[in-house]
């Protein structure tokens, strides 16, 4: 009596152990260690963020705890100009300011880990949503599984690695929306339709041009209401999942009317004109490679995973499954399987949308990038494709043990028993094999991408600017910047780099060295605003400062000696320009600060 | 008021920044369940869903409601918006378990 208590406790434990849910939460840590070990979480320093749109990122947060606000650009940024209408959705900036102010750890740590966990929520989704479809929690950990370590590398580095942060944020929000929106069409829970409306209103205020993807959807989930409230005459039920819906929503688009009208239009708001048909030859260019493309394309998706996600396409449109029969010989048998068709018609409302859309859209940029999330939408269809082949293979191995048993029955029943280790076998199996053919790729990437854009001597040179160069002075990165790095000195800086820097050169003769120059740019160009703001409801959109400035409208001029030839080079101008009437204040580790003294 | 997924969500939170950062990383963890996880926590667990469901919910939920927090306490400089953040849920949750 003792020891089957003692061996049902164990049971019971066992299964508590071994509770899905778990497991899925183990994929989830897997998943977010592996993206953050991408760029690591320097403490020290933000060496590791990759490309320069990371930066405006991280610098965002430091925004709004340095100004305590959002709404408008910080001094730097907006090049000495006050009430220039910031340009970037505040909300998860707002979030990590949060973070980094409560726990003290630097913005690009707090960002980047908020990022992480935004792209690892995709783990979560895709079992949720595979879940909700197909009512089989094999099929649903196999399509989480999967998720860990997309195959190929591109699919996760690309979001990661080329700076879309807060898309990303916004990508996790789709997700969510979509499976909220499959799980509202199933089982009808009002509740789902405050998230869907949180989902909406997040998205408004993380990165407001994804919108446009759940315009339709929420079109549909209207008249869904609608005609529910008729078919019930009840105009309460109406009303009530109206406003669950479309209250937040509403809310936030009525006090963010302004932004949308004239900060937001001007740029990512382009994309909702209609004004044309036209062919934008990059939404479909592959020779724009580094690490992935700039706007990913189905190409990144493998051609097994395309085909077996066509087969499961294939299977839920005519509702079907093959089954093998083994009683009295083998038989091949057709079986009425009626899958849930909703995730069908979002994956290819979702296709039709990247790649159509943009051919009548006047800037379709966020939309290209947006094709990130199509492995994400063929995931769930890839899973139960590969159980449906799995499960025609099975039965094949199976009548063939059977007629070579002498047993027959005997064989059928102990197989039977087996049929569910088989299944968790397959699922560990295939997990295991897509993680390892990803990762020779995933550590190539992290051995390739180590090296550092800020490095620490050249962040403790910002550090010094920071407290000895006053907010309103000027700086000329002189010759050896393109990733905006400048942005963290926090000072309005002007950017002669590589390009500008070769071609002014070229003109340089021992004597006669021109004190003009053609800047590459002003330091923030991506994030910074053009849109002026004079009052309530009144905006004006200003230019840009000029480019080709003199050496004298600086107070102070950076050097760095990143390349070994590069000093002597600055070696040379640094000492022509204390000729001019300027004095070198800063000089450590190849890193030199010349002060305009006149 | 299921502390125990609460607990559970910091768990994973730090399982995912502790390799990186240290203790450190369990202070980014705690500061992220206090502030952004925990606020919707108790509200979403009324809702008769499975942890993961929860845990979704409530990190979309937690990360738009914390901006509240952010304008309280980073615009508007209110000093007591932090503690007011952690308690108001507790309370209201504490209140409503006393009075079934």
């Amino acid at each position: 009596m003792g020891e089957d208590f003692k061996v049902s406790i164990k049971k019971k434990d066992l299964k508590k152990l071994l509770k899905v849910e778990y497991l899925i939460l183990l994929f989830f840590i897997s998943a977010g260690v592996l993206y953050i070990n991408f760029d690591k979480l320097p403490l020290t320093h933000p060496g590791n963020l990759k490309a320069s749109d990371t930066f405006a990122h991280s610098l965002a947060v430091e925004k709004v705890i340095d100004t305590q606000q959002w709404n408008y650009d910080d001094f730097y940024l907006s090049l000495g100009r006050e009430k220039m209408s910031s340009v970037q959705p505040p909300l998860y900036y707002m979030d990590a300011a949060i973070l980094t102010l409560f726990s003290g750890l630097p913005a690009w740590v707090t960002f980047y880990f908020i990022v992480c966990i935004s792209q690892a929520f995709f783990v979560i989704l895709m079992y949720l949503i595979t879940l909700e479809l197909f009512e089989d929690k094999k099929i649903a950990v196999l399509a989480s599984g999967l998720t860990i370590l997309p195959l190929p590398v591109s699919v996760w580095l690309y979001p990661v690695y080329i700076g879309i942060w807060i898309q990303v944020c916004g990508f996790s929000l789709i997700m969510a929306f979509f499976w909220l929106f499959i799980r509202y069409l199933k089982r009808k829970e009002s509740w789902s339709l405050l998230f869907m409306g949180i989902c909406i209103s997040s998205l408004i205020l993380t990165h407001s041009a994804d919108i446009l993807l759940l315009f339709f959807p929420c079109i549909a989930l209207g008249i869904i209401i609608l005609r529910d409230a008729h078919k019930k005459k009840d105009i309460r039920y109406l009303m009530k999942n109206a406003l669950l819906l479309g209250l937040i929503p509403a809310i936030l688009i009525l006090a963010l009317l302004p932004k949308f009208l004239f900060v937001w239009k001007g740029y990512a708001g382009d994309e909702a004109y209609l004004p044309k048909f036209q062919f934008t030859k990059t939404m479909f260019d592959q020779s724009n490679i580094v690490a992935s493309q700039v706007f990913p394309l189905y190409t990144n998706i493998p051609v097994w995973q395309i085909l077996i996600s066509i087969l499961a396409i294939v299977m839920i449109f005519i509702g079907r499954s093959v089954m093998i029969k083994n009683d009295k010989g083998t038989k091949i048998i057709i079986k009425k399987n009626q899958y849930d068709k909703s995730w069908l018609y979002l994956t290819i409302y979702f296709f039709i949308f990247v790649y159509f859309a943009e051919f009548f859209l006047y800037r379709p940029y966020y939309i290209g990038r947006m094709r990130a999330l199509q492995p994400y939408m063929l995931y769930p269809l890839l899973a139960l494709g590969l159980f449906l082949l799995f499960d025609f293979i099975k039965g094949i191995a199976y009548s063939l043990l059977i007629q070579a048993s002498k047993t027959p029955k005997k064989a059928s029943s102990v197989l039977e028993d087996a049929d569910g280790v088989m299944k968790s076998s397959f699922v560990a199996l295939m997990i295991m094999l897509c993680i390892s053919s990803a990762w020779t790729g995933y550590r190539q990437q992290v051995e390739v991408m180590r090296y550092e854009h800020v490095s620490l001597a050249q962040w403790q040179s910002y550090q010094w600017i920071g407290s000895n160069v006053r907010k309103d002075e000027r700086i000329l990165f002189f010759g050896s910047h393109d990733q905006s790095e400048g942005l963290y000195s926090k000072r309005i800086n002007g950017i002669f780099s590589h390009q500008e820097f070769q071609d002014y050169l070229k003109t340089v003769t021992q004597d006669n060295i021109s004190t003009d120059f053609h800047l590459s740019g002003w330091g923030g160009a991506t994030p910074r605003s053009k849109i002026l703001e004079l009052g309530f409801w009144k905006y004006e959109k200003v230019p840009d400062l000029d480019k080709d400035v003199s050496l004298y409208d600086f107070d102070y001029v950076y050097f760095m000696d990143e390349l070994p030839g590069m000093k002597q080079v600055n070696d040379f101008f640094i000492s022509y320009f204390q000729t001019l009437g300027f004095r070198l204040v800063y000089d450590v580790s190849g890193y030199r600060v010349l002060k305009n003294e006149n | 008021m299921r502390i125990d997924q609460l607990l559970a969500s910091l768990a994973v939170f730090s399982a995912i920044a502790v390799p990186f950062l240290g203790l450190k990383g369990v202070l980014l963890a705690m500061i992220y369940t206090l502030f952004i996880f925990m606020p919707c926590h108790f509200f979403i667990s009324k809702i008769d869903i499975g942890f993961l469901e929860r845990f979704i919910l409530t990190n979309i939920a937690g990360l738009s409601y914390s901006m509240i927090l952010a304008i309280l306490d980073v615009t508007l400089k209110i000093k007591l918006s932090k503690v007011m953040f952690i308690a108001v849920p507790l309370i209201i949750m504490v209140s409503s378990r006393l009075r079934k």
